[in-house]
């Protein structure tokens, strides 16, 4: 049984989502919470759950600080948002904060379930917009970028082949024709993703580190 | 200090300048000891001595036709000198030879015609003991004049050299160097005028103080000519005297800011010209044809001072002064003794220079002017830059204002044909109480479904018909899954299509939903396929295995208007292909165009 921590302010569909992943095949309802600051208290006082939805806006902040916490505490454990319209300024910026993945509010009964054992098998869902915007996302600079800008330069780039992929999703071609077209198996379509979304973590992060040296946050790296 | 007390000490400055030859000149005249004021006249050597004449004297009141004249001057020693003695005759017209006991001791040049003028040079010679005698000596001038009427002899001196000498220098200096250097710098003044002209044509005060100076230094060269080639060359000098104080003239009415009729210029030239043929015409007139520019002169003074005396400006005071004592200057050499140094260099000197001190003054003035002026300019230009900012930020707020009241009246009119027709039927719906949930989720799918096709329709898609069809599976995939219909996705890879603009994508994403919830819901197809394809457009085809209908019959169904109205809005062919039992295809054709 896999354990599935449940973070939505609006009880209504908090007792909905609630009440499909209690009736989800293999899937066990550790908690459903409203904020930010019963999700802590929660964390701090019980093992990590093995997969978390959280939705982004809560009373008291943001879910994506629930899902950094999460990246921190416990690795393993993946991260959904669940959003209404699964938009990629939402979706992206979660997966910055190191999400694998996002479900729709208004998802059936015989969509969660599946959506949720498919994370937990290491398949990370993926629109053709969030594939669109990833690209936008990881393209290089159009010029060298000037003194100063090394840590972007030592962030993670994609590879011709990650990049292959995403073109492909983003022209809406299902993961078996991508496969078919690339020459691999849709399991390694799937793999990619993921990597992308890893990379695109750890870039966020590399963004963030510069930035702070930029603004003087972080003492300088002695040579 | 009060303004007319200021000027009163500028105008005193300006006449000690000029007059301060006049005062050398008192200095230059020998000890009276040693002077002969009084000498004995006649018309041959031989019959000097026969009336006696103080000197100086002008012989043409003595004898009005004679060209050369005699002077005889007997001096007794009574021992032989011990030291060099010397003969020293300070003025004499037009020229002179002086001979000791017979012998001759200095001459000014050339007595044959035309004969050599003396001017300011004066007469001087060092004689040792030697040619001297105890007892009687006789000193014999020979003048010579032509015109006769100018003729003159002025006081002879004689002495030991030593006590002469200095006397001989000073006169020397002031009556020759001086201004021979006066004349060098005059025309220095005028070439460094014309230059400036050259660059300022639209400016001629430039070229007629270069006019001035150069006259004025022609004038004085001319005059400075020992021997001069021909008899009229007095000529010259009335025409550059004339040529002066015409350009002198004009210059002083610029500098008060009048102006002169056009024909003044060629005027005076005309007057000038024939002043100077009467001149060479009659030689004995050239004196009088040369005081009518010296009047000239004072009127242009005159005129000065009286601009710059009440309350112009001052240092128009120096030049008006100076040419006020052109006349003047030489008036005593009329009136009383014709062998004192003329002034006349050193007026027109004073004149030139502080003409030329003016001229220079308004030229920095108007360069300080010029430079302020570039400063407000500046500031003005940078006024009006961003003057030119504040029109253009408010140009660019109201068009976007603009675009954002357009894009609010889409989106309103976008949602009053989705979201709010959903919205509404829900609503009618729950008030008809069917309870019916399952219809009821399946209304509000169908509105949330609408709204993210709507904000799909605003993602940039960079006129990829791929991406647009892509998001439509991305959304639709679960419902068709949920619904238990099977999707064939059958999209190649599709050109771009120019101008697909968010409006246009709303349309095609909403035609496929129409066309598949049309399927769905009146046809109860179990399959669908969509195919796209590039064929000259792009070919968009929905074909379902539903019940088909005929569509003759069907032709005001309310699905169908909205396809075909979307259609017509994008500027694409719609087809629709259907028979009662054979399932239904919607097709839809887009040109490449952008039309």
């Amino acid at each position: 049984m896999h354990r599935v921590l449940l973070i939505e302010d609006d009880p209504v569909t908090r007792d909905r989502v609630a009440g499909l992943v209690r009736a989800a095949d293999g899937l066990e309802l550790a908690a459903a919470l409203g904020d930010l600051r019963s999700t802590f208290a929660w964390l701090a006082g019980h093992e990590p759950p093995r997969v978390a939805l959280v939705d982004l806006q809560l009373p008291d902040g943001s879910g994506i600080d629930v899902i950094r916490q999460l990246r921190r505490l416990s690795p393993q454990t993946e991260s959904m948002v669940i959003s209404v319209f699964g938009d990629e300024a939402h979706v992206v910026a979660a997966i910055e904060a190191g999400a694998t993945g996002y479900l729709l509010k208004d998802a059936g009964a015989d969509e969660i379930g599946p959506a949720i054992h498919r994370l937990i098998a290491g398949e990370s869902p993926i629109s053709s917009a969030i594939a669109r915007h990833l690209l936008r996302r990881f393209q290089p600079p159009p010029s060298p970028p000037p003194a100063g800008a090394a840590a972007a330069a030592d962030a993670p780039h994609l590879t011709p082949r990650e990049r292959e992929v995403l073109q492909l999703i983003a022209k809406g071609l299902a993961y078996q024709r991508i496969a078919e077209t690339l020459g691999m198996s849709p399991h390694t379509v799937t793999t990619h993703i993921k990597q992308i979304y890893r990379k695109l973590e750890v870039n966020s992060r590399g963004e963030a580190v510069f930035e702070a040296l930029q603004l003087g946050l972080l003492p300088p790296a002695a040579p | 200090m009060t303004l007319a007390v200021r000027r009163g000490l500028v105008v005193a400055a300006a006449l000690l300048l000029a007059l301060l030859p006049w005062a050398g000149e008192r200095a230059a005249q020998p000890a009276a000891a040693w002077l002969l004021a009084e000498a004995r006249f006649g018309e041959t050597v031989d019959d000097a001595g026969q009336s006696r004449r103080a000197l100086p004297h002008r012989w043409a009141g003595d004898c009005a036709a004679c060209r050369t004249v005699w002077y005889r001057f007997d001096i007794t020693l009574a021992d032989l000198p011990r030291d060099a003695q010397a003969v020293y005759l300070a003025a004499a017209a037009d020229n002179a030879a002086i001979y000791l006991n017979g012998r001759l001791l200095a001459q000014g040049g050339r007595f044959s015609d035309p004969v050599a003028r003396l001017g300011t040079r004066a007469l001087w010679a060092a004689t040792p003991p030697s040619l001297w005698a105890a007892g009687p000596n006789r000193i014999d001038v020979l003048a010579k004049a032509d015109p006769p009427s100018r003729g003159f002899v002025g006081t002879l001196a004689v002495g030991p050299e030593s006590e002469l000498v200095g006397a001989w220098r000073l006169h020397e200096f002031l009556g020759q160097t001086l201004p021979q250097w006066l004349a060098m710098a005059a025309v220095i003044l005028a070439l460094a005028m014309v230059l400036v002209w050259f660059q300022r044509r639209s400016e001629p005060a430039y070229a007629l103080l270069a006019g001035v100076a150069l006259a004025q230094a022609l004038q004085a060269g001319l005059g400075l000519v020992a021997e001069p080639p021909l008899r009229a060359w007095d000529a010259g000098l009335v025409l550059c005297a004339w040529v002066a104080a015409a350009a002198g003239f004009a210059l002083a009415t610029r500098l008060v800011g009048a102006t002169l009729p056009p024909a003044a210029g060629p005027a005076a030239l005309l007057a000038g010209a024939a002043a100077a043929v009467a001149a060479a015409w009659r030689p004995d007139w050239a004196g009088v044809l040369a005081c009518a520019p010296a009047l000239l002169a004072a009127a242009t003074g005159a005129r000065l001072l009286r601009h710059g005396w009440p309350a112009g400006e001052a240092r128009l005071l120096v030049p008006g002064v100076a040419l006020l004592l052109l006349p003047l200057a030489d008036l005593g050499r009329w009136l009383g003794d014709p062998g004192a140094l003329p002034l006349q260099p050193y007026a027109a000197g004073v004149f030139l220079f502080a003409a030329a001190w003016v001229l220079l003054l308004r030229f920095v003035e108007t360069l300080n002017a010029v430079e302020l002026l570039n400063i407000d300019l500046e500031a003005l230009v940078q006024a009006r830059t961003a003057e030119l900012h504040r029109q253009f930020d408010r140009v660019r707020e109201l068009e976007h204002r603009q675009t954002v009241a357009a894009e609010r009246e889409r989106l309103m009119r976008d949602m009053h044909d989705g979201v709010g027709g959903h919205l509404v039927s829900l609503l009618a719906m729950i008030e008809a109480d069917r309870r019916r949930p399952a219809d009821l989720a399946a209304a509000v799918r169908e509105a949330l479904d609408d709204m993210r096709l709507m904000i799909d329709s605003l993602e940039p898609v960079d006129d990829d018909l791929n991406a647009v069809l892509a998001m439509w599976r991305d959304r639709m995939a679960p419902r068709l899954r949920g619904a238990g219909v099977m999707l064939h996705w059958e999209v190649e890879l599709l050109p771009s299509v120019p101008g697909l603009t968010p409006a246009r994508v709303l349309h095609v994403l909403r035609m496929l939903q129409e066309a598949v919830s049309n399927a769905m819901r009146h046809g109860r197809a179990r399959t669908l396929w969509i195919r796209a394809a590039a064929a000259g457009g792009v070919r968009i085809e929905v074909r379902d295995d539903g019940c088909g209908f005929d569509p003759v019959a069907v032709e005001g169904g309310r699905g169908l208007k909205n396809l075909r109205r979307r259609a017509a809005e994008i500027g694409a062919a719609l087809a629709i292909d259907s028979r009662p039992g054979c399932g239904t295809t919607v097709s839809l054709e887009l040109a490449l165009d952008g039309s």
